[in-house]
């Protein structure tokens, strides 16, 4: 399987959109992480059925900054566990289940990036017997 | 950053390395790694051969990060592929060539042997 995990700046501008596919067409990845995805709901849909993906976890994007979103094809088989702002947490059904996060800590304020730490910490304190992988932005 | 790594400690969470650049963030000339993947011992342990590359950086000041579970590499266009001719070892000093080479790739500093 392979994971897109990619801080991409803003996914509004159809010049953003082509910059993913043209990255999609390169790597082909089953599962693509975005973090500031500056996107809300019908935008990510769009964005979803452009690459061609079956499913997708979205936490929205607040005005012009963050928001996340986790998008997979069907063929992979995923269940989400838990997401905030900070995060979207999945386990992936394989042979052998194992848990997938995509993980953002933000940027500016230090006190909102130890909040991110903190969830990071809480977050594998739960299910920390699952072999577990996380990618991200920004730590 | 202390916290960032108290967290990955207390989370039995350790880098899982990358190939690429060093750097996954860039603004002007400042340049940063911000970008990583993390795992605990069961995920390396399930996937041994895993690979995370540091990709080409497209549009954004951050490189997108790809995990290849299987550790599949994805050819680019114009990569050479590498090839052995196996003629090669009808030659009188093909052994002498191999041994040498070798011997130039263990020093400590030297690069891989390519055929």
């Amino acid at each position: 399987m392979r994971i897109l995990a990619w801080n991409c700046c803003g996914l509004a501008s159809a010049r953003a959109v082509r910059a993913l596919l043209e990255i999609q067409k390169r790597e082909n990845p089953d599962v693509i992480f975005l973090s500031e995805s500056h996107l809300g709901k019908v935008k990510a849909e769009k964005l979803r059925r452009r690459v061609g993906f079956d499913h997708l976890i979205l936490h929205e994007s607040d005005g012009r900054s963050g928001g996340l979103l986790l998008m997979w094809k069907k063929e992979t088989k995923i269940v989400a566990n838990d997401f905030s702002r900070f995060f979207i947490d999945v386990t992936v059904e394989d042979e052998v289940s194992w848990r997938l996060t995509g993980f953002y800590g933000e940027p500016k304020w230090d006190k909102k990036k130890s909040d991110s730490w903190v969830q990071l910490r809480d977050l594998h304190g739960r299910m920390s017997r699952l072999p577990t992988m996380a990618c991200s932005g920004r730590l | 950053m202390q916290a960032f790594h108290d967290a990955l400690s207390d989370c039995v969470l350790a880098d899982m390395g990358y190939e690429g650049d060093t750097f996954t963030w860039q603004r002007g000339r400042v340049r940063k790694c911000l970008d990583r993947g993390v795992a605990n011992g069961s995920w390396n342990q399930l996937f041994p051969s895993f690979r995370l590359i540091n990709a080409e950086m497209t549009k954004s000041d951050h490189r997108p990060i790809v995990v290849d579970t299987e550790g599949v590499d994805v050819p680019h266009v114009g990569e050479r592929k590498k090839q052995f001719e196996a003629r090669w070892l009808s030659e009188a000093t093909v052994n002498e060539i191999v041994r040498t080479a070798w011997e130039r790739a263990n020093l400590p500093g030297a690069g891989p042997m390519l055929m």
